[in-house]
C-alpha cells in the first residue's frame, strides 16, 4: 500500500477509536476530582447507546436520538448519584451494580422492542468532508462531528477543571469536603453535578458505537470502553489534556493492530487486540510506581459532616 | 456465659440476615416481573417456567445444584475480599483462566493415567486462576494500584486469552461454532447419583463453603481480614502484615473463582468456549454482596440466583423472553443490597 494513505488511515482509524474513550474519560475525571469514582462508566455508556439505538431506528432522527440517548444515562446518572452521595454507598459495589444493570438492561430492552423490525441498521452521523481533499491530513478532518466535540469537550475541560474558580472548587473538595464544607461549598451539590457531567460525557461515548460508527446494535457494544477509561483516568494524572494524548495513543494502538492484521501478521489476532489492555495495566503500574500521579484525596469515601 | 452470649448473639445476627435476604428477594421477583411485562410476557407464567425449569425435575435439579456451587465458588471470590475491604470484581476472569488451566492440564494428560488426572486438571485450573488474581493483588499491595481496575482489565484480556485457544490451538476443526473438542473421559469429573447427579465438584466445593464460614467467624486470619477491612491502619497497628495478607487473600479469591471455572469445564460443559460462562463471575458478586456478615448464607444466596439461571433458559425456550431479564435481577439486587446496608446505619 502507498504509505501516505497507510498513515492517512492510520490516523483516521486512530481518531476514530479514541472519541468512544475520550468522552467516558473526561466524564469521569469530572467524577473522580469531587471526590466521587465511577466504576459503572461501561453501563451508563451501554444505556445511553441502546436507547440511541432504539430512537434512531423508530424516528431516524439522528440528533434527537443523540439527545435521548443522554437523557437516559442521565437517569442513571441521578441513581449512581442518589445512592453514592445522599446514600453515602459504597461506590464499587454500587459501580458493580450498575455495569451489570446497564449491560443487562441494554440488551433486554433492544432484543423486546426491536421485535420484528425488518431493518437493524440506523443511519449514521455524516462525516464533515469538506476537507477530504488535502492529502494526508484530509481524512483526519472527514470524521463525524462528535469526534471534534470529543477533543474540544477535553479541551474546555482543561480551562474549567484547571483554570476556572468552579474548577478549584470540584477539586478542592475531592481534596478535602470536610474543609470545603466549612467554607460554605456544598459538597453534595458538586458532587451531583460532577456525576451529571460524567454521566453525560459517558452516554455520548455510548452513542458514539452506535451512531459514530456501523449504526447496527450488538450487546455490549462497548466492549470494555468503560473499563479502560477507568484506567485513562489513572495513567493521565487526572489531567484532560493528558487523557486526550493518551486516547489517541490507545487508539493508534487499535489502528496499528488493524493494519497488521489486514497485512498479515503472524502473531494471532486476540493477542494484538488485548495490547491496548494489556499496556493499560503496565501504564497504571508505572504511573503509581514512579509517583507520576496521586489520586484525589477523598476518592471513593462518602461524606459525612458528623 | 461469654462463648454462649456470643454464639446467641451470631445466631441472631444470622436470623436477621436471613430475614433482610427474604426481603430483597421478593424485590427482585417484583423487579423480575416488572421487566418481563415490559416485554409482554405474562408474569406468573414466566415464574411457573422457572421453578419447573431449575426445580421441576430430577435432572433440572441436578443442573441447579450444580449451578448453585460454582456460584458458592466465585460468591466467595468476591465475598472475601470484600471483607478485608478489597474489591475483586474480576472474578469471571479468574473463572475462565480456571477453566483453560483444567483444559490444557486435561489435554496434556489425554487418556493416559487414570481417574487420577481428573484431580490434577482441577489442581491445575486452581493454579491458573490463583495466578490470575496474584496480579491485581501484588500491584496492589505493593504499588497501591486500584484493584478494582486492574481485575476488571484483567478479565478483559481473559476474554481474549479463551478466544485464542477455541479458535486455535485447541480447536475442534469437526464444529462450524468456536468450540474446544471434548474434555478426555478420564479428566471429567465423576458423579454420584442417588435419584440426583451430584458432581464431586460441587461436593467439594459445598465442603469449601463450611470450612469458609468457620475460618473468617472464627479463626485468627479469618479476625485479621475483618480487621483489615474494618481500618487498615489499626490493623497494621495490631500486627497484621496488610501486604502479605492482601496478596494472600487475592491467590485464595482467584483460586476459588479458577475453581469454579474448573468445574464448569470438567463437570459440566466438557468443553472449552469463549462464551462458557453466562456471567457466573458477575453474578458470584451479587451472591456475595447479598450474604452480609453470614458467610455461610452464600450457599442460600447462591441456590436463588442458580434457579434463576437454570430456569431463565426454559422461560427464553418456550415463551422467547430474552434471557438477560435474570441479569437485570441480578444487578438490581447488587443495588438494592446497598439500600440494606444505609438502612443499617441509621438504626
Amino acid at each position: 500500500m502507498d504509505s501516505s494513505l497507510l498513515l492517512a488511515s492510520l490516523l483516521g482509524t486512530s481518531l476514530l477509536q479514541a472519541t468512544p474513550l475520550l468522552f467516558p474519560t473526561i466524564g469521569e475525571i469530572y467524577a473522580e476530582l469531587s471526590g466521587v469514582i465511577i466504576i459503572g462508566l461501561e453501563g451508563i455508556m451501554l444505556v445511553g447507546a441502546s436507547t440511541a439505538y432504539l430512537y434512531s431506528i423508530f424516528t431516524n432522527n439522528l440528533y434527537g436520538a443523540i439527545f435521548v440517548g443522554v437523557a437516559a444515562s442521565l437517569c442513571v446518572g441521578i441513581l449512581i448519584a442518589f445512592f453514592s452521595v445522599t446514600l453515602k454507598a459504597n461506590q464499587v459495589v454500587l459501580g458493580i451494580g450498575i455495569i451489570l444493570l446497564g449491560e443487562s438492561v441494554s440488551s433486554y430492552v433492544v432484543s423486546s422492542f426491536s421485535k420484528g423490525l425488518p431493518n437493524y441498521q440506523t443511519a449514521t452521523l455524516p462525516s464533515l468532508s469538506f476537507m477530504n481533499s488535502i492529502p494526508i491530513i484530509g481524512p483526519l478532518f472527514s470524521q463525524n462531528a462528535l469526534v471534534y466535540v470529543a477533543i474540544i469537550v477535553a479541551i474546555v475541560s482543561w480551562r474549567i477543571l484547571y483554570h476556572s474558580k468552579l474548577g478549584l472548587k470540584i477539586r478542592m473538595i475531592g481534596e478535602d469536603p470536610k474543609s470545603s464544607d466549612y467554607m460554605g461549598l456544598s459538597v453534595t451539590k458538586y458532587r451531583y453535578l460532577c456525576i451529571m457531567i460524567c454521566a453525560g460525557l459517558a452516554a455520548l461515548g455510548g452513542v458514539f458505537m452506535v451512531l459514530g460508527t456501523t449504526g447496527v446494535w450488538v450487546d455490549n457494544i462497548t466492549a470494555g470502553r468503560g473499563f479502560i477509561a477507568l484506567a485513562l483516568v489513572r495513567m493521565s494524572s487526572w489531567k484532560t489534556l493528558r487523557a486526550l494524548v493518551f486516547s489517541l495513543f490507545l487508539g493508534l494502538l487499535v489502528a496499528v493492530q488493524y493494519e497488521l492484521q489486514l497485512l498479515g501478521s503472524p502473531a494471532p489476532p486476540q493477542l494484538l487486540q488485548a495490547i491496548p489492555y494489556i499496556a493499560g495495566i503496565a501504564i497504571l503500574f508505572a504511573s503509581t510506581r514512579f509517583g507520576l500521579s496521586s489520586q484525589p484525596k477523598s476518592l471513593g469515601k462518602p461524606y459525612s459532616r458528623s | 456465659v461469654k462463648v454462649l452470649q456470643e454464639s446467641r448473639q451470631r445466631r441472631r445476627a444470622l436470623a436477621r440476615n436471613a430475614v433482610e435476604i427474604a426481603i430483597i428477594i421478593v424485590i427482585t421477583l417484583a423487579t423480575g416481573a416488572i421487566l418481563v411485562s415490559i416485554s409482554g410476557g405474562n408474569v406468573l407464567q414466566v415464574y411457573y417456567y422457572i421453578i419447573v425449569g431449575s426445580i421441576g425435575t430430577l435432572g433440572n435439579f441436578s443442573e441447579t445444584l450444580q449451578i448453585t456451587a460454582i456460584l458458592i465458588a466465585t460468591g466467595l471470590s468476591f465475598y472475601i475480599p470484600a471483607r478485608a475491604g478489597l474489591w475483586n470484581i474480576g472474578a469471571e476472569g479468574q473463572l475462565y483462566l480456571g477453566a483453560i488451566g483444567s483444559f490444557i492440564v486435561a489435554a496434556a494428560l489425554g487418556n493416559n493415567i487414570g481417574p487420577i488426572s481428573a484431580l490434577i486438571s482441577v489442581i491445575g485450573g486452581i493454579a491458573f486462576g490463583a495466578g490470575w488474581g496474584l496480579v491485581p493483588g501484588i500491584l496492589k499491595a505493593k504499588f497501591s494500584v486500584d484493584e478494582a481496575v486492574t481485575t476488571l482489565l484483567m478479565y478483559l484480556i481473559s476474554l481474549f486469552f479463551v478466544n485464542y485457544l477455541v479458535s486455535g490451538p485447541y480447536r475442534d476443526p469437526t464444529l462450524i461454532i468456536l468450540e474446544t473438542y471434548p474434555v478426555p473421559l478420564n479428566s471429567q469429573i465423576p458423579v454420584i447419583s442417588v435419584g440426583i447427579t451430584l458432581g464431586l465438584g460441587a461436593v467439594g466445593i459445598l465442603l469449601i463453603a463450611i470450612l469458609a464460614h468457620f475460618v473468617l467467624q472464627s479463626s485468627k486470619i479469618g479476625f485479621e481480614i475483618k480487621m483489615l477491612g474494618g481500618n487498615s491502619e489499626t490493623a497494621r497497628h495490631m500486627g497484621v502484615k496488610s501486604a502479605k495478607l492482601t496478596v494472600l487473600i487475592f491467590a485464595i479469591a482467584g483460586a476459588l473463582a479458577g475453581l469454579a471455572g474448573s468445574v464448569l469445564v470438567l463437570g459440566n460443559t466438557h468443553y472449552l468456549a469463549d462464551n462458557l460462562s453466562p456471567g457466573f463471575g458477575f453474578t458470584g458478586i451479587a451472591v456475595g454482596a447479598l450474604a452480609g456478615n453470614s458467610p455461610i448464607l452464600i450457599v442460600v444466596t447462591a441456590f436463588f440466583f442458580a434457579v434463576l439461571e437454570t430456569g431463565a433458559g426454559l422461560v427464553n425456550a418456550v415463551l422467547g423472553i430474552p434471557l438477560t431479564f435474570v441479569n437485570a435481577m441480578v444487578a438490581q439486587v447488587v443495588i438494592v443490597v446497598l439500600v440494606k446496608g444505609y438502612i443499617s446505619t441509621k438504626w
